[in-house]
């Protein structure tokens, strides 16, 4: 029963902390231009990232090694130390958008301009980084975020020709109006969304810090291969109710009120009131989620003690670090940058950079030394080497895709 | 005759891994390993090297030199500044996916002058062996020095003996382990690498003839044998 019941759990807040910032502002971004004709690469990305979290998460099991410790080992220190150097770079931006993601739901609260609570909200990511159980941290937020759902309800109350939604989805039929070339810059910004990198960072550090070991594979591909796709569902929901509001009227969307709207038409005020919930809770879950990968990685690159599981003073340059990161990011925040114009170029340059951690986990995966009985399988070894090539394609793309496109402009 | 698992790599199976104490408290990487020659001839493993002044000449080239003048510049005052700190090999319980020390961590590391070796004895480190060029009898390049095999003495404490050295161009690649291991999947990365590595041989420390430290070249004889997991 406590079995079950953890489970569960692990399940719910999977699919809870699936969503973050860049999923919410880029699909309903993506729903409102190109409606559901996307639907495939979220499906592709989603499969990715069960892909990529199920061989770390077996990594972090059997050899009690997390990310960027076996990006060190297996790549040497020299390219290790550039990886970790772009690496951070992107889960920087990434943290930026999600404090400022945070800033920007309360702002449709209180009505108070985001940049007065930037400062409040980096207090409170960096109080939780330091105080809270990492248990705490990650179900609390979890469950919370699971208000989401309330897209799914939102989808099904706009009564959309779902017909049509399937079809667009199925033959990848994107709007006339739209080029192939914006199809392929939003499609490889989608799968950033939903390939980001900080994700395995946090996923393999979690696991050595929850201390799973060889019995917990099961448990873990269970959060995995249900959490994420049930997750990856509420992605598709945001697309496809702001593909239903947005869509014959031709307009974009560039704030968060607008990624809300389509429950508020749809469900009204409460609905409204719950999707800011969930607004909240993803984004201050994956604040709290890509500072910490910050942290993790550094001290795993340079063997210093991390993570929740011993005290802030045992592991004080893990603490020095996470406190560093979050005044960075609120000092970008108070420029007054758009937190949605960091969101758009984050998840692209999350495709840009997720080779590098791919890669070696992939390898090490394989590797008897590491894993004794539990290398990968032949179906894990298909699944890694076809993701190996489509996360090249979208890293090599993704650039010139930006430039070519104008950031889909 | 010898368990074959009592061999390992050190580049492969014991650099860059995390060091923990007794109560699993992380204490720092293996930045770089300590080598002693013995009055006797033979290469041992004494002690981990840990801390800046052991990592950053690793990084090698422009950045490497840089980083390694800005290390020194910082603290121009200390006079080990440059001296990294040493981990006793004895201090060793195990090696594994990391290396486990029998020691608490508070107030472990100390710096590797603090405990001067044997006289007649000569410290190394496995960075000086590594990327050596390797020639051939006749002075036929063989490529560089990628790897070091060492051998488990069968004692009380971590005794890791120099048994030979993994030989190859220094392509890209050599740190993942495919040249030494053909059933190592995914099949297809598999063979890319191990083409990549396919001059890569293995030359037991019994054919070292010579170090010429100052031309940074190793001589060996007789001829490069397959390379085989360790």
């Amino acid at each position: 029963m406590k079995k079950l019941f953890s489970v569960a759990l692990g399940i719910l807040t999977a699919i809870g902390g699936f969503v973050d910032i860049g999923d919410l502002v880029t699909n309903a971004q993506v729903g409102a231009r190109l409606g559901w004709s996307l639907g495939l690469v979220v499906i592709v990305g989603v499969l990715g990232i069960c892909v990529f979290a199920e061989m770390s998460g077996r990594v972090a099991a059997v050899s009690r090694r997390a990310t960027f410790d076996l990006v060190r080992e297996r790549l040497g220190p020299r390219v290790g130390l550039a990886n970790l150097v772009a690496s951070m770079a992107v889960t920087l931006l990434t943290f930026v958008a999600e404090i400022g993601g945070v800033a920007l739901a309360l702002q449709l609260v209180s009505s108070v301009s985001y940049v007065l609570l930037v400062p409040f909200v980096a207090v409170v990511v960096w109080l939780i980084l330091w105080k809270a159980r990492f248990s705490i941290m990650e179900n609390v937020l979890g469950l919370v975020g699971l208000s989401l759902v309330v897209y799914i309800v939102a989808l099904v109350q706009l009564h959309p020709d779902w017909g049509h939604l399937t079809m667009q989805l199925a033959t990848v039929d994107k709007p006339a109006d739209e080029s192939w070339s914006v199809w392929a810059y939003y499609a490889v910004a989608l799968f950033g969304a939903a390939l980001t990198p900080y994700e395995v960072f946090f996923f393999s550090s979690g696991g050595v810090e929850e201390k799973w070991s060889v019995e917990d594979i099961t448990t873990m591909r269970l959060n995995v291969f249900l959490g994420f796709p049930l997750g990856g569902l509420l992605s598709l929901a945001i697309a496809g109710s702001t593909a239903v509001v947005f869509g014959p009227l031709d307009a974009s969307v560039d704030t968060l009120g607008q990624v809300g709207l389509p429950v508020a038409v749809a469900l009204g005020k409460i609905g409204l009131a719950i999707a800011i919930l969930g607004f909240v809770a993803a984004t201050l879950g994956a604040a709290c989620e890509t500072g910490l990968s910050t942290g993790y990685s550094i001290a795993q690159y340079f063997g210093w003690q991390w993570g929740k599981y011993v005290r802030p003073r045992e592991a004080a340059r893990f603490h020095t670090v996470l406190l560093l990161v979050t005044v960075l990011a609120l000092a970008v925040l108070a420029t007054g940058v758009d937190p949605i114009l960091v969101t758009e170029v984050s998840v692209v340059f999350s495709a840009v950079a997720l080779p590098l951690t791919y890669f070696p986990i992939l390898v090490v995966a394989n590797d008897p030394d590491y894993m004794g009985t539990h290398v990968n399988g032949r179906l894990a070894n298909g699944l890694g080497m076809v993701y190996l090539a489509i996360i090249g394609v979208a890293a090599v793309a993704a650039i010139p895709l930006m430039i070519w496109t104008r950031m889909g402009a | 005759m010898t368990d074959p698992g009592d061999r390992l790599d050190a580049v492969l199976h014991l650099l860059d891994r995390q060091v923990v104490d007794r109560d699993g408290r992380m204490v720092c990487k293996v930045d770089d390993v300590e080598l002693t020659v013995g009055l006797d001839g033979t290469w041992t493993v004494t002690g981990l090297l840990a801390g800046p002044p052991a990592l950053v000449p690793r990084l090698g080239g422009k950045v490497g030199h840089t980083l390694e003048q800005g290390w020194r510049r910082l603290g121009v005052q200390e006079g080990d500044r440059l001296v990294p700190w040493r981990i006793p090999l004895a201090l060793v319980a195990e090696l594994g996916s990391g290396v486990e020390l029998l020691a608490v961590r508070d107030g472990l590391l100390r710096r590797q002058t603090d405990t001067p070796p044997a006289p007649g004895e000569v410290r190394r480190r496995l960075n000086d062996l590594l990327h050596l060029a390797v020639r051939g009898p006749d002075g036929e390049p063989w490529g560089q020095v990628l790897d070091v095999r060492l051998r488990r003495l069968p004692s009380e404490h971590l005794q890791l003996l120099v048994e030979g050295l993994v030989v190859g161009r220094g392509r890209p690649g050599s740190y993942l382990g495919y040249d030494r291991s053909g059933d190592q999947g995914p099949w297809l990365l598999n063979r890319i690498v191990r083409r990549i590595h396919r001059h890569s041989g293995y030359l037991p420390w019994s054919d070292v003839v010579g170090i010429d430290w100052d031309g940074r070249t190793l001589s060996g004889t007789g001829a490069l044998r397959p390379l085989e997991h360790p």
